[in-house]
């Protein structure tokens, strides 16, 4: 089932670059990735795909080189432009059998979550912010918009705590793992949270 | 009255709505998830809650970094 599924992930920052060897090395047939920006000195220390020989190229490119060779029965078809609205992500997840958004804003996370709705693709949000990991479901009955109305704020860059942001991408494939291969039934509304400072777990259907 | 929010004991007024304590420690309620005794609810289910007397809850802010 994996081998003939098409998943999308947006964004390989720090939670993308956890999620991705994971899809590639479980042998998912074709996996979209997209990111405009490129890697900085200040990324390696939680976007471990990449090393200080990657510094200034651009990180889908480079996402690609690297993963092709962990499994290279996998299709990775690379992007190097960031997603700019809904419509762009539309085009850019359909026929997809799955999204996984790990952008770092409130605005990329409502026009991706609104694009899923509309393309009927399921969607499984990975975020962390400081010490937290969050993933939620989110479907054409219950969009990111539904947790956090008229959110268009951009990308404000708070520290991030690397761990939260490998949980997050952990939890996001194994998720889709799971979702592809029937071992669970996806869930909209579904919402996992991991807080390291206290090592609080909570999980929940918000719906 | 006495409340418990994110293990923080505090008092509040009565009539006290989710969205106004939220408020009240600095944090935008439309960017957060609230546990209220348990249950998990957004924005939407919560804005308009009145906190009663020994409520605990866990209010967690959205988060989107990547």
């Amino acid at each position: 089932m994996l081998k003939h599924s098409t998943i999308a992930v947006i964004g390989v920052g720090g939670v993308g670059n956890a999620v991705l060897p994971l899809l590639v090395g479980a042998g998912v047939g074709k996996i979209k990735i997209v990111d405009g920006d490129c890697v900085s000195l200040s990324n390696l220390h939680r976007q471990t795909i990449f090393n200080e020989d990657d510094i200034s190229k651009n990180k889908a490119i480079i996402a690609k080189e690297k993963l092709s060779k962990l499994n290279s029965q996998v299709e990775i078809v690379s992007r190097s432009t960031h997603l700019e609205n809904q419509k762009d992500a539309q085009e850019f997840i359909s026929g997809t059998d799955l999204c996984i958004d790990t952008t770092d804003s409130f605005l990329s996370r409502t026009f991706i979550s609104e694009a899923c709705a509309k393309e009927n693709v399921l969607e499984i949000a990975c975020t962390a912010g400081e010490w937290v990991a969050q993933l939620y479901f989110f479907d054409k009955s219950f969009k990111f918009a539904d947790i956090a109305p008229n959110a268009q704020e951009k990308a404000q860059y708070l520290p991030i705590f690397p761990p939260a942001a490998h949980l997050s991408g952990v939890w996001g494939a194994s998720e889709a793992i799971k979702i592809i291969t029937k071992q669970r039934e996806f869930q909209a509304g579904y919402f996992q949270s991991f807080d390291f400072q206290n090592n609080k777990f909570i999980k929940a259907n918000l719906i | 009255m006495k409340i418990v929010a994110n293990s923080k004991e505090l008092n509040v007024e009565e009539q006290t709505t989710i969205s106004e304590l939220i408020s009240s420690l600095g944090k935008n309620p439309m960017r957060c998830v609230v546990e209220l005794n348990g249950e998990a609810m957004p924005y939407s289910k919560f804005a308009n809650i009145n906190l009663k007397e020994g409520d605990i809850l866990e209010i967690m802010q959205i988060v989107a970094g990547g």
